[in-house]
């Protein structure tokens, strides 16, 4: 079939991913018809990419209005480190939108199930191979053209050189093609999670080995370039190029190819070790290009065999638990069988590991790290409702079963309470070792209660919504009253503790004085737990 | 307030139930004794669903009440779950558990002892999940995840069976045996609701049938009844009974006139 053709049959092909990687995301409920509703309007090609193409806008010309001013009245000689070290980190702040913005998109691609209705039509295997391919240039189109075209216009205007302007249109392309080359190898196992979950405990380690490994490599690539503009920042204020930013420049692809295209126009001291690196990101990105094809010439509609396992194993081997601890296990094997939520378990420990890394490399003073426990207590209150979320469409399955309401909001609460806590003891752990235990550092695990409090309330909240209103999760969390409402949650939950110890700390009172209100505090909290009402499941 | 009789175990008054302004049940009224099975019988969307969803509980009535075996499912919804197996129409189970660990769950759940091990182990066999304990539901076909909602539902051997379409996706072999279950169950004092559109299988399980289309039962009784009702000489199926009751007879005639039209 003619290329034309196929081409526009992927574009069915793409609506039914963007519809069904909407659904996997937002674990909607398909029996809720207000959540589906929204799902086909938030799934709606034409409003996905006019969104993908205002970030795809917005995002060069924040970066250009930076290099302006940041360069304007720099000598031309440190000017070329800065330029370089904003371009790269601009092109890898665009490859980290593409692997998130497209991932789930693409282990959709990478699911059998999307092309049967194909197979019943007159298409061969090779025009289903093609349209595969067309697809997955359509998760990234809009955005790939978009940002490539608005840097290099800019890049123009900014320079007004078109060897550096080409320098920007070829390098924001190589590191495209790479983004998409190592979204390809998480798509097709993300694709296999979504088919059948890993249950056995061997498979469950080796998952969690790749969450944290995948995790921490998308957050390096977001950290990296977000940290390099508060180095150049600071770097302008002391008047000198920090050895971390001419390192950057210098060594390190895709930072050194935009060095190279200044050196060569300008001139430079050092151009072997740029020349190297940029070669060495143009045959990664050669190897990309002719990997993406092979993937997509193997491509085959086949669901794996393995898939189903028969093996006999007699009940008399069950192992009865109690009704809440049965409630618990379940939730956790939920948690961490799912690729979009398994994640939640370990983010306290994940952030603190990479602010950790930045603290020891001497980016980040002790200070932020001790502060950040805040914040992070407070995404666990945003992030919580996603547990409801993750039972979805199973919310009418717990109803059927004689199961209390108060142990289903519990078990929840105390996962992601478990969660935090360890990210609070590494903190605990990590004050004691550098010597720099303050109330502001101890109040992390302090406030463990206030913690519970917060995500048990909007757990239950969300239920309460879900049972009355008989809304899923889904419809009741895209609502403005809802995230007023988590607001407040967090001001009084997480906010306040650290208010009182502001107050103590000014007033100049006892550090003591502060302990108590906060063990006050937590006596409070732990009784709103107590009389909060929950609508009967 | 419903008083419940001796042999009465559901008893369903007046519902009346809204989506929006969608009036899905529009006084819904009727009563499941002990030891039969009652089939709810209607075309898709007559609101067959949502009344079972009121019954055990997922959906509130607008108006009317339910109880079950005195108890109400929206007052005491953990003891009416106790007492009731249910079936969905649609089969929502854990996908990511493996069949082994959904029954586990459920066992726990349901606070089962040892006691229970045979029965459920027996259950497995005999609808042959047995050999899908290690495998997740999400890889299962439709027809073994209907086979595991089954035993799920059975597994705490409860006194009520509510069943939304559960024959649906079974291979014959495991629908016979579901069949001969049901039977089980009714000889063991148990009463069965009964929900489907399939006028054959209601006729050869069914002792007393509900037919209910836009939200109202149009007629209730056994089949011999209903035959009666329409009028007939009493040899008319259950289907044509229910399509004569449900006023779609005359409908199915224009429809088929007008296929054989456009077809030529």
């Amino acid at each position: 079939m003619k290329l034309r053709k196929l081409w526009s049959i992927s574009k069915y092909v793409y609506r039914e991913v963007l519809f069904k990687s909407y659904i996997y995301q937002q674990n909607i409920n398909v029996s809720d018809p207000e959540a589906l509703k929204k799902a086909l309007r938030g799934s709606s090609v034409m409003f996905y990419k006019t969104m993908m193409g205002i970030v795809a806008v917005l995002y060069p010309i924040s970066t250009f209005m930076l290099i302006f001013a940041f360069i304007g009245n720099i000598e031309l000689e440190v000017a070329q480190y800065y330029a370089s070290v904003i371009l790269g980190s601009m092109v890898l702040m665009d490859a980290f939108l593409v692997i998130l913005l497209g991932l789930i998109q693409s282990s959709i691609i990478f699911m059998p199930s999307i092309y049967i209705p194909l197979q019943t039509l007159n298409l061969s295997d090779r025009d289903i191979s093609i349209i595969a391919l067309l697809t997955f240039f359509r998760v990234f189109d809009i955005f790939i053209v978009s940002v490539t075209i608005v840097s290099s216009i800019l890049a123009q205007i900014a320079f007004r050189n078109i060897f550096l302007t080409f320098l920007v249109f070829l390098i924001q392309s190589l590191v495209f093609i790479l983004a998409m080359w190592f979204v390809i190898p998480v798509a097709v196992r993300v694709s296999r999670i979504l088919m059948v979950p890993a249950v056995s405990r061997k498979k469950v380690l080796i998952r969690i080995i790749f969450y944290s490994a995948y995790v921490f490599a998308l957050s390096m690539v977001y950290v990296l370039p977000s940290l390099t503009m508060s180095k150049i920042s600071e770097n302008i204020q002391m008047g000198k190029v920090s050895s971390f930013i001419e390192a950057l420049a210098i060594y390190i692809p895709p930072f050194c190819s935009f060095y190279l295209g200044f050196a060569l126009i300008y001139g430079a001291r050092e151009i072997i070790y740029p020349t190297t690196g940029t070669l060495f990101l143009i045959i990664l990105s050669l190897l990309g290009v002719r990997n993406v094809t092979r993937t997509f010439k193997k491509f085959k509609i086949e669901i794996p065999i393995s898939a189903v396992e028969r093996k006999v194993k007699k009940v008399r081997e069950f192992k009865l638990k109690g009704k809440f601890k049965a409630l618990l296990d379940k939730d956790v094997k939920l948690l961490i069988r799912n690729v979009n939520y398994a994640p939640l378990l370990f983010i306290g420990p994940m952030i603190f590991t990479i602010y950790l890394i930045m603290y020891l490399f001497g980016m980040f003073n002790i200070n932020f790290v001790i502060n950040f426990s805040s914040y992070l207590a407070s995404l666990y209150i945003f992030l919580s409702p996603a547990l409801i979320q993750l039972e979805g469409r199973y919310l009418d399955f717990i109803r059927t079963l004689p199961v209390d309401s108060r142990d289903f909001i519990k078990s929840k609460a105390l996962i992601l309470t478990i969660s935090y806590l360890a990210y609070a003891i590494m903190i605990v752990a990590f004050v004691l070792i550098t010597g720099n235990v303050n109330i502001f550092a101890m109040l992390s695990v302090l406030n463990i209660i206030g913690v519970y409090s917060g995500i048990y309330v909007i757990l239950a909240k969300v239920l309460n919504d879900a049972i009355t209103e008989e809304k899923g999760a889904y419809s009741i969390i895209n609502t403005l009253g809802f995230w007023a409402y988590a607001l407040l949650v967090m001001l009084f939950y997480y906010i306040l503790p650290y208010a009182v110890l502001i107050i103590v700390s000014i007033g100049g009172y006892p550090e003591w004085a502060g302990i108590i209100a906060t063990i006050i505090l937590q006596a409070i909290y732990y009784a709103t737990v107590k009389l909060k009402k929950l609508a009967k499941l | 307030m419903i008083k419940m009789g001796d042999d009465i175990v559901i008893s369903v008054s007046n519902l009346v139930k809204y989506y929006g302004d969608f009036k899905a049940l529009d006084g819904v009224s009727f009563k499941v004794r002990k030891g039969e099975i009652y089939g709810l019988l209607g075309p898709n969307g007559a609101g067959k669903t949502t009344t079972i969803k009121i019954i055990v509980g997922i959906l509130k009535p607008n108006e009317g009440e339910v109880r079950v075996l005195g108890h109400s499912p929206q007052e005491d919804p953990v003891t009416v779950r106790q007492l009731i197996g249910y079936v969905p129409e649609e089969i929502t189970l854990y996908e990511s558990l493996t069949v082994y660990e959904f029954f586990e769950f459920i066992a726990s759940v349901r606070g089962l002892d040892e006691n229970y091990f045979s029965w459920v182990d027996t259950l497995a066999r005999s609808f042959e999940v047995d050999q899908y304990y290690e495998t997740p539901i999400a890889a299962l076909s439709q027809g073994n995840k209907q086979k595991v909602a089954i035993i799920a539902a059975l597994m705490h051997k409860p006194p009520i069976l509510v069943l939304d379409e559960p024959i649906k996706g079974l291979d014959a072999k495991s629908a016979k045996i579901f069949k001969e279950l049901m039977q089980m169950h009714i000889e063991r004092g148990g009463s069965i609701l009964f929900s489907t559109h399939i006028m054959d299988i209601a006729e050869s399980i069914c002792t007393r049938i509900g037919i209910i289309h836009h939200g109202k039962i149009l007629a209730e009784g056994t089949i011999e009844e209903l035959r009666q009702m329409v009028g007939g000489e009493g040899k008319e199926s259950l289907e044509e009974a229910f399509l004569i009751l449900t006023k779609e007879r005359e409908e199915i005639s224009h429809v088929v006139e007008e296929l054989r039209r456009v077809l030529g």
